[in-house]
Formats: C-alpha cells, structure tokens, sequence
C-alpha cells in the first residue's frame, strides 16, 4: 500500500513548540526555587 | 438499561454527588478568610487541581475537540493559547499576588496605587461583566452539551447544573470549590482513557499516522486540513492572546494563588497540574481526531463540530467510557462556573459594596460580609442562569468576549504594575479604561467584514498592544502622587521579601520526574510520528 506522502514534520516543530511551555514552567519552578522566590 | 440511560443516570449522579459533598464541606466554613480564600491553607494538590480543572472548561474537552475532528489536532490545540499563561502566571504573577495576601483579585489594583477607588471600579465592572459573560458562556455550552448528549432539555440542564453550584457555594464558598476541583480534577484526567480505546480499534499508529490522512488529507498539518488555519492566523493569534491573558491575570484563576498554603505549594501545584493537562488533553483530542474513520465529514450524522464529541459516545465507545467522559466535561463545566460564581459575588459584597459604596468600610464586621457575600451567590446565580436560558448568541462568542476584556485591562496592568516601579495611577487608570473602549468598539465595528478584513489583526490584538504602550507613553508624562510612592514601596516590600524561599533536594528530585515524565511521553508521540 502507497502511503500518501504528508508534510508532518512542520506539525512536529510546532507541537514541541507548543509543550515547550511545559518545560519553561518547570524550568520557570526550578530557578526560582534555587534563587529564591 | 440503554446508552441514553445510563448516561442521563451518569449525569444526575455526578450532580447529586457534588452537591452534597460541596455542600457538606461548609461546616469547615466558618471565617470569612475560608469563604473568600480557602483559608490560605490549600496543598499543592488541590492548587494543582482547581487551577487546572478551572482552567479547562466543557467546551473546551467537547466543541474545541470536534475542532480537532475537522481540522486535524492543530486545530484544537490553538484554542490553548493559554499553555504559556500558566508558565508566565508561575514565573511572574502568582507568588507576588500570594504575598499580597489580597481578599479579590481586585485588592491588588487599589492598593498598588496608593488606594485609587477609581481604578478599583474600573477593574471591578471590567470584572463583572467579563465574569458574567464567561459564566453565562460556560453555562450556555454546558446546557447544549447536556442536552446533545443526554437528551435532556436545555433549559433543564441549564437550572439543574446554576441551581447545585448556587446552594454548595452558599455553604462552602471558595473551600467548597477548592475541594471539589479534586476531584473534578481527577475526573477530567480520566476522558484520557478514550485514547488506547480508540486506538486499539482504529488500528493503532498506522491507523493514526497512515490511514486518517488518506481519510482526510492534512490532518497531521500544521496549518490543518484544507490549509484552512492559514487564512486567519491572526484570528487564532488573538483568540490565543485572550486566552493567556485570561489565564495570567483572570479574577478567577489569579486568586486560586491567594489559596494556597505557602508557596512552594504554589510552584508545585502550578507544576504538576500542567504536565498532567498537558499530556491528557492531546491524548483526549487524538481520541476525537479517531472519529474521522467513522465519520469524516460535515453535514451527515455530525451536522456541527460539537456533535461530534457526542456522536463518539453514542455510537463508537462503550457504555462505560461515555459515562465517564460525560462525568469529565461535566466537572470541567462546573469547575469552572463554580469559581466564577463565587468571585463575582465577593465582586459585588466586598468591591462594591464595601470598599466601594462604603468607602472602605472598616467598620463593618467580617460576619456581615460573609452573610451578604453568601445571599449575592443565591441572587447572581437566579440573574445568570435567567441570561442563560433566554440569550440567543452562539455560547463560543460570548466565552471569547468574556475572555477578551481581560488582555488590555487586567494583562497591562497587572504586569506592569508589578514589575516596573514608575508606572503612574494616572496612566494604569486611562490605559484600562480607553483600552476597553477601543476593544468594544473595534469588536463591534470588526462585525462587519469588511471592517474586520480592514483591520487585518483581531481587535483583541490591536486594544491590548495599545493599552501597553498608552501605559509607558503616559506613565512617562504623568508624575505619581506621594501615596502612590509610598502604596507601592510598602507593597513591593511584601511582594518581593529579602528572606527568600529556596527549594530542598526533594523538591528538585520532583520538578525533574516531572520533566522526565513529560519528555517521555512528547518522545513517545511525536516520535512514532516520524517513525511513521
């Protein structure tokens, strides 16, 4: 079977733009834990 | 018994349920710091859960997903413009606003500015009616909903859901809702279980990957099937604006942070709520995308987007699962009318009529608050739901107006405010008022599309970037009272304290499972894709 050929991989980037907010959250928590909130 | 049945059996259950659980968590109710902010005494497991439960609401997990449906996964996760609020809200909003040990939201903005009841009323009407119109939106969404999936009718959903949520906060008030978002909470994690469901029949990730993009060319696009997200990026630009403002600086989101126990909760429970969204709502929509191998088109059996979420649980999941996806949107509906109630009433009692009518109103006692405060949850809820039952506009463009009025009036104000000391009362005062006249009459004209078209940016877009500038170009030229220098020196003092809180071995070990859970799963996602 001929699988139709997709430009997924613009999709991908901006998904792993989208959950980057996930990690500037927890990235956000971890800083200011070891500055000090 | 039948499909429907269990489903409408579903739906009394889950109401009966919180009804006499939040009502029975007043007699924990006793003060008028346990009515308006829990008490100040919240875990990070309840933060987490009524920030994030409160967050998501009905129409979310069922009209934005039928989005997914049609316009492939992209297209549902636009409306999360709001994903980076929660990151700003964590780094930048809610530990300041913590300290300020405010009552509402709307204490911040008087006493930021050296106790300007102007800028209070502005804030406090801003509020009300951007509440109001949020809450008879999630309302109107949910009593359509109900009535698609239950088949009960709409005026009967709409009382049954305003009538519970007016008598538990009666007793329990913001306690009442911090509790029950737990398990609202755990509720709505649990539409995640349609994902293997779905998957397993449809043929896994060949199915997902392979199959649905021959069904339904663009799916797995950016810009979605028939490039249609293309042509009005800067429509869901601004509907995504709105929404991270609503998240940042909404009353009723920003003083779940006046709840918590201290703040290391906060951090937590900000943290950990978001990972366990964010890996549950792509799954749910995914779920929906799955619908396409059944169903691919409009204007059959799925006449509307928001069909579909309901035409999944009658026909393709078991019984089981529909019960328990019905009890998830549920809890993400009155998760978030529950709050918006209870902080529009201490709006009206406490901003309005003490501080406001009364000029501050030292003098009058805790108890009278709290009794008033109790009646106005009674009042507003029988005005609301009223509204709601009678109002002809689409439920989609009301929760958007609602959510809007919030980006150039709170978003502006609180950001700067708290952040850049020169700002002056004058210019916060005239930003948030002219911001809010440009919006109202921007979004009006932009009816007409040809005005709209003209326009090219959303009005949302245009009044928010023009509250910020018009707030550093006129704090520039207006100078600040000497009660505003000393409010704001008193207050940047509470807010941001010499002593800092640093986090233990413990908490770091947690923030990075955390991390590693999440990369696991986006790995697992996004990597079967480009295996695929």
């Amino acid at each position: 079977m001929a699988y139709p050929v997709e430009p997924n991989n613009t999709f991908i980037a901006w998904f792993i733009f989208y959950c980057s907010a996930v990690y500037m959250c927890i990235v956000g928590a971890v800083v200011k834990l070891i500055k000090g909130c | 018994m039948t499909t429907a049945g269990w489903l409408i059996f579903t739906f009394v259950v889950t109401l009966a349920f919180y009804l006499f659980f939040g009502s029975w968590l007043g007699r924990y109710t006793k003060s008028l710091e346990d009515y308006y902010v829990a008490g100040r005494k919240m875990p990070a497991l309840v933060i987490a859960a009524t920030f994030m439960a409160s967050w998501t609401s009905a129409a979310g997990l069922s009209g934005v997903a039928g989005c997914g449906w049609n316009w492939g996964l992209s297209g549902a996760l636009w409306f999360y413009g709001s994903y980076f609020g929660v990151a700003i809200i964590l780094i930048w909003v809610a530990l300041p606003m913590r300290r300020g040990m405010f009552l509402t939201a709307t204490d911040f903005f008087e006493e930021r500015f050296g106790g300007s009841s102007r800028l209070r009323t502005v804030a406090v009407i801003t509020m009300v009616f951007g509440m109001a119109a949020y809450y008879v939106g999630q309302i109107v969404a949910m009593g359509r909903i109900m009535e698609l999936i239950v088949n009960i009718p709409y005026a009967y959903v709409v009382w049954s859901i305003v009538g519970i949520l007016a008598i538990y906060i009666f007793f329990s008030g913001m306690m009442g809702v911090a509790i029950t978002d737990v398990v609202m909470f755990a509720t709505i994690l649990l539409v995640a279980v349609a994902f293997p469901v779905m998957f397993y029949k449809y043929g896994g990730w060949n199915g997902l990957f392979h199959t649905l993009p021959q069904i339904k060319p663009g799916i797995w696009r950016l810009s979605g099937t028939g490039g249609s997200l293309g042509p009005n990026l800067h429509y869901w630009i601004g509907a995504a604006l709105a929404y991270l403002a609503l998240t940042t600086t909404s009353p009723h989101l920003l003083s779940r942070a006046f709840t918590a126990k201290d703040e290391r909760s906060l951090i937590h429970g900000l943290t950990w709520g978001f990972i366990a969204l964010a890996i549950v709502l792509p799954l749910w929509f995914t779920a929906v995308v799955f619908v396409n191998m059944d169903v691919s088109s409009l204007g059959g059996v799925i006449k509307k987007v928001d069909h579909v979420v309901p035409y999944m649980m009658n026909n393709i999941l078991p019984v089981w699962l529909s019960c328990i996806i019905l009890a998830g949107i549920a809890a993400a509906g009155i998760s978030t009318a529950n709050v918006i109630i209870t902080v529009l009433s201490q709006a009206v009692v406490r901003d309005i009529w003490q501080k406001l009518w009364h000029k501050g109103g030292k003098d009058i006692p805790d108890e009278k608050v709290f009794k008033y405060t109790r009646i106005w949850v009674l009042i507003l809820s029988a005005v609301l739901g009223f509204i709601a039952t009678v109002i002809p506009a689409r439920s989609a463009f009301i929760i958007a107006w609602g959510a809007a009025v919030f980006a150039m009036t709170y978003l502006p104000v609180v950001m700067i405010g708290l952040y850049w000391d020169r700002v002056t009362e004058k210019a916060a005062f005239w930003g948030m008022v002219t911001g809010l006249i440009l919006f109202l009459g921007l979004s009006t004209a932009a009816l007409d599309k040809a005005v709209a078209q003209a326009l090219y940016l959303s009005p949302t877009l245009w009044a928010t970037l023009y509250s910020f500038v018009f707030i550093f170009v006129a704090s520039y030229l207006t100078k600040k009272s000497p009660e505003e220098v000393a409010a704001w020196e008193k207050m940047k003092a509470q807010m941001f304290p010499k002593e800092k809180v640093y986090g233990t071995v413990k908490d770091y070990w947690s923030l990075g499972v955390g991390a590693t859970v999440f990369t696991i799963f986006l790995v697992w996602f996004v990597g079967r894709m480009i295996i695929s």
